[in-house]
């Protein structure tokens, strides 16, 4: 299954011919093959997030004398958006994607660059940029862009992962990892390392590189603490959910660091709103600390909290239950590809889902450290909705077009 | 696991291993999720701080009950609720919007520091929209209506509010509302009505006097609760639950509006006729006559018709918090205290009133047959105590009747000395006039459900023995002596009896002996519709007997009607026959009894304007044959009971018997 002619072009090269493959099948046979349990899973959370971003907001929005619908239709507006992109990235054959790979990278560094040039001046030291009225995380596309990058790269050599191809993947993947840590974004670079671990796993990296790998990570993290690159509060956010109690109540809170209280308040709302729900939570728009802002960042990072209190244990175990499905299709999907390199845009893929989700979720409960990672296809925002509906995207695209 | 794409033969596949680790760290991973998830909703979730923390999102609202109306015997509406125009302006609407003050100061009239100062009243929770002014006009309504965008938050709402529409004329019986004080809200709080909720907020109105403070709990109602959702900023988001208050039910008083207005009216003709009548001849100088009061009661039953006092005031004054003026005003001693109801707290002496006392005790003793004369020569000596009449000359020899007619001091001096014979010279025998004046009433309280009454005293020498112990030097002499009980024989001394008590005691000998409870309440109704009674009764208060009265023979009382009817009818000698001429006593015949009381030292002894005047004392009933109403009437400083007191009853009956438009009664 790994290694078929076509997908061993070598990805440097320049796409000379259009089409990189003999393409005997047309695109209505493929369609026979889109992985409907995926999409429809992905589609159900979506519209999920979109009413606990309405349960969330409303309040919010009708004291302040706005539309209590403004920010739902939004959401609305981003998942429909996100639904099209993922239409418009399973149109065409994957295998084109990795040969535009290059320049997709290439792009997606210079948005990130642009946003210390035009992001800042707009919006201060965040990764945003404003294109008309719409602004955008460019964070956020470097993931896809990578995760084709380095699987074009990967499967170039036949699956043996050199130790120089090792040297440049690492490279390749360094890049944005420290533009995106110059950003802040200490969460989104996290997610870039997780997805390169993920797929030099599944590349077939050697043993003995992987655990230099894993020793050069050590001291990087060692040396980035010691020498006091992370801002304090970067720290706080990492190590807040490990000072306090694993269970509700107040945690010992430091008076001389606001920051930390900040964080620990916004983690004791957060306990407290998914405990509330208990086994069969509140119903929907009842769920009292989600529903009138008692959790901050309830609509974006903190949006499982609304699920949990609204819909109890058996809803956000269901809701656990949609993101193994999107996760064991992707698995699938990766498994059953024809080429290596959509087995590694898979991998990709479910390595940064299952991250995200994990570490999200986790945070909200207090076993992972606070980061600034969405929930995907369930935070309130537009571009992280388009980008993770374009790897679900890329996934069926793979999946469609293995060999019948 | 799904079949892939046949592996090259040979290869070992080891993408296949590398998956199943993948997934095996998947599931890892999401099974962490779920032990967590199970961890916090299924065991966190009872944790007792959860409650806590949830409650911080509800927020309880009480919403006060419309108070029951006060109605008279006829329906009569005598306490209301009006519904007035309240400016209120909704918590948290100063603060964002400061201008709000300076708006709403030049609109009303009033300073800014006051306008922010109600704004900011701890009284209202901060869930609640905070009343600024009551009771504002219809141009302020349509002022504040269209410059919202100059007054966010500030809105105009129909309130309930109290209202006395006969003011004055019922304020001692109705009493008053206003907002709890910080001290009855903490003796209060933890009372509650209904299911659970608790009676009074901080800023609760509640009974303060009269009957709206004895009737309180009827009154009140069941306060509203109102749950609602608050979110972190304090924003009022959404109702959850919603108990609307349940209005205090109605009270019907046994007093007729009618006869009280015609009290109040016959005490301030009585006062301005003593104030510019006949010069008092032992001080020289017009009757002050500061403040007088009437009783009118049903001998039957104890029902009090009337229950007037002078002066008085007006309790619309308390409804939204008395200004300091109108305090100063009603605790000024210059206006001779007008809040004080003194039909029912203030103790006078009575003076030949309280010979019914004696008359009865003689007969009932057997100390001085009904028809027994005694010699009355014009005063009574008692070792070197010369005790005179009224009368210098005396009035010669005279029974029972004709004593209490022309009213012979020396014939009840005599018989008070012999009283306190026969309990100084045997050991252990009763104080029985005393005890006589005991049970009909006197000295002690007559248990009318209004608050504030005074017990009166009957002196003893056990009255006398426990005011020296406790008070040694205002009382340094414990002794009881004959003297005293020879002035208490015709209500002198230190004897002190309120009107209420006099009118008991009086309507005790008219109806037979059965001393009643008085009652102002007749019963308690559901509420009624717009002002009117509902007469559907939840609670009727019925006649209570307090104590009986043994009552002389049909000859011995007959000889004392006679006496008080001689009162009244006998124009020559009767004390009050003058007051009573031309009244149909054929037709409506009053038995009654003057009384003059003498206050303090004689003039010569502090002149002017220390001096205080003779108590004017009338008590009466009527018809003498079958009572229907005893009348009393106590003036202070009026002089005669006979010049000013008797008149005033005489008026009162006047209503009473509906002889003032004859024309419309035929």
């Amino acid at each position: 299954m790994l290694t078929r002619p076509p997908a061993a072009r070598p990805v440097p090269a320049p796409p000379a011919s259009g089409p990189p493959a003999p393409r005997r099948q047309v695109a209505v046979p493929a369609w026979r093959h889109v992985d409907l349990s995926l999409v429809l899973a992905t589609a159900a959370i979506s519209a999920l997030g979109v009413l606990m971003v309405y349960s969330t907001t409303r309040f919010g929005l009708a004291t302040a004398g706005g539309n209590p619908q403004s920010e739902m239709k939004k959401q609305l507006i981003y998942a429909v958006l996100g639904a099209a992109a993922f239409v418009g990235t399973a149109l065409f054959d994957y295998r084109r994607y990795l040969a535009w790979a290059p320049a997709l990278y290439v792009g997606s560094l210079l948005m990130l660059l642009a946003t210390f040039v035009i992001g800042r001046r707009t919006l201060g030291a965040t990764s945003w940029i404003q294109v008309g009225s719409f602004q955008f995380e460019p964070s956020e596309v470097v993931k896809v862009t990578l995760v084709l990058s380095l699987a074009a790269l990967l499967a170039s050599r036949k699956g043996e992962v050199t130790g120089r191809l090792l040297l440049v993947v690492l490279g390749l993947a360094m890049v944005p990892f420290l533009l995106i840590f110059k950003q802040n974004a200490l969460g989104s670079a996290m997610v870039l390392a997780v997805v390169l671990v993920g797929m030099l796993l599944m590349a077939g990296t050697r043993g003995r590189h992987m655990v230099a790998l894993a020793l050069v990570a050590a001291i990087g993290i060692g040396g980035v603490v010691q020498l006091g690159v992370l801002k304090q509060y970067q720290k706080d956010r990492l190590t807040t959910f490990l000072t306090a109690p694993s269970g509700l109540g107040q945690g010992t809170v430091s008076t001389s660091n606001p920051y930390a209280a900040t964080i620990q308040y916004n983690l004791d709302q957060s306990k407290t709103a998914i405990a509330d729900g208990g086994i069969y939570g509140k119903g929907l728009f009842n769920g009292l600390l989600t529903n009138l802002s008692y959790v901050p960042n309830q609509s974006t990072d903190f949006i499982f909290t609304s699920v949990a209190e609204q819909f109890g244990f058996v809803g956000s175990a269901l809701l656990l239950a949609l993101f193994v499905l999107v996760i064991w299709r992707t698995w699938r999907a990766a498994v059953r590809s024809r080429d290596l390199a959509g087995t590694l845009i898979c991998t990709g893929v479910l390595s940064m889902l299952t991250f995200q989700v994990f570490e999200n979720i986790g945070m909200t409960m207090g076993i992972m450290p606070v980061a600034g990672i969405t929930l995907p296809f369930m935070s309130y925002g537009g571009s992280s909705m388009v980008v993770d509906w374009v790897a679900v995207g890329l996934v069926v695209n793979v999946g469609m077009r293995r060999s019948s | 696991m799904a079949q892939p794409v046949s592996p090259p033969p040979g290869e070992p596949s080891s993408v296949h291993v590398r998956a199943v680790a993948v997934l095996v760290v998947v599931v890892c991973l999401f099974g962490t999720l779920l032990g967590r998830l199970w961890y916090l909703q299924g065991v966190e979730s009872k944790a007792p701080q959860l409650r806590t923390a949830v409650g911080e999102g509800l927020q309880t609202i009480y919403l006060p009950a419309p108070r029951g109306e006060i109605f008279d015997r006829n329906g009569q509406l005598l306490a209301g609720n009006r519904v007035e125009e309240v400016v209120t302006v909704n918590p948290g609407a100063y603060a964002a919007h400061p201008q709000i003050a300076r708006e709403l100061s030049a609109l009303l009239g009033e300073p800014v520091p006051v306008v922010t100062a109600a704004m900011n009243n701890p009284q209202y929770s901060p869930y609640q929209p905070v009343p600024v002014a009551t009771g504002v006009s219809q141009s302020v309504v349509l002022a504040i209506d269209e410059n919202q965008q100059l007054l966010p938050g500030v809105q105009v709402q129909a309130e309930p509010v109290r209202y006395y529409p006969h003011a004055t004329t019922m304020a001692n019986i109705i009493g008053y509302v206003s907002q709890i004080t910080a001290s009855e809200y903490n003796a209060f709080k933890s009372e509650t009505c209904g299911a659970g909720v608790p009676c009074y907020q901080p800023n609760s109105e509640i009974g303060q006097a009269g009957v709206e403070a004895t009737f309180e709990k009827y009154l009140r109602g069941v306060p509203g609760k109102e749950v609602v959702q608050v979110d972190s900023q304090g924003h009022v988001l959404a109702t959850v639950s919603e108990t609307p208050p349940v209005p205090g039910d109605d009270l019907v008083l046994s007093v007729s509006l009618r006869d009280q207005t015609a009290a109040v009216n016959a005490l301030q003709q009585g006062m301005i006729s003593a104030r510019t009548g006949p010069v008092d001849i032992a001080s020289g100088y017009h009757y002050r006559a500061p403040a007088a009061s009437m009783v009118v009661e049903d001998p039957r039953n104890g029902q009090i018709l009337a229950l007037a006092t002078a002066p008085d005031y007006n309790p619309n004054d308390f409804l939204s918090g008395i200004s300091v003026a109108r305090w100063k005003y009603y605790n000024n001693p210059a206006n001779h205290f007008p809040l004080l109801d003194r039909a029912i707290s203030e103790g006078y002496a009575p003076g030949s009133t309280w010979k019914l006392i004696t008359a009865t005790a003689q007969l009932d003793y057997g100390l001085r047959g009904a028809y027994q004369i005694y010699n009355d020569t014009g005063s009574f000596t008692v070792g070197t105590q010369v005790f005179h009449d009224n009368a210098d000359s005396g009035f010669g020899p005279v029974d029972l009747s004709e004593a209490i007619t022309v009213s012979s001091d020396a014939y009840f001096y005599s018989l008070g000395y012999q009283f306190w014979q026969l309990w100084a010279g045997q050991k252990g025998h009763p104080e029985y006039l005393q005890k006589m004046a005991s049970l009909y009433g006197l000295g002690r309280y007559s248990g009318i459900q209004l608050p504030g009454e005074g017990p009166g005293l009957v002196p003893s020498q056990q009255v006398f023995t426990r005011e020296h112990q406790q008070y040694p030097k205002a009382y340094p002499d414990p002794y009881f002596y004959p003297g005293q009980e020879v002035l208490e024989a015709i209500g002198q001394g230190a004897d002190s009896v309120t009107p209420l008590q006099l009118a008991d005691a009086y309507a005790t000998f008219a109806n037979g002996g059965t001393l009643y409870v008085p009652q102002v309440a007749l019963a308690i109704e559901k509420p009624g519709n717009g002002d009117r009674p509902s007469n559907r009764v939840v609670k009727l208060f019925t006649k209570q007997v307090k104590d009986h009265v043994p009552m002389p023979d049909s000859i011995g009382r007959a000889a004392m009607l006679s006496g008080f009817e001689g009162v009244t009818t006998n124009v020559a000698l009767g004390t009050a026959g003058t007051a009573f001429q031309n009244f149909p006593l054929s037709q409506y015949p009053v038995a009654g009894k003057t009384g003059t009381a003498q206050v303090g030292p004689v003039f010569s002894a502090v002149g002017w304007p220390k001096y205080i005047q003779d108590t004017s004392v009338f008590s009466s009933f009527a018809p003498a044959t079958a009572p229907r109403y005893v009348v009393d009437a106590v003036f202070e400083q009026a002089g005669y009971g006979a010049s000013i007191a008797a008149p005033a009853v005489r008026q009162e009956y006047m209503t009473l018997f509906n002889l003032n438009h004859p024309a419309k009664k035929g």
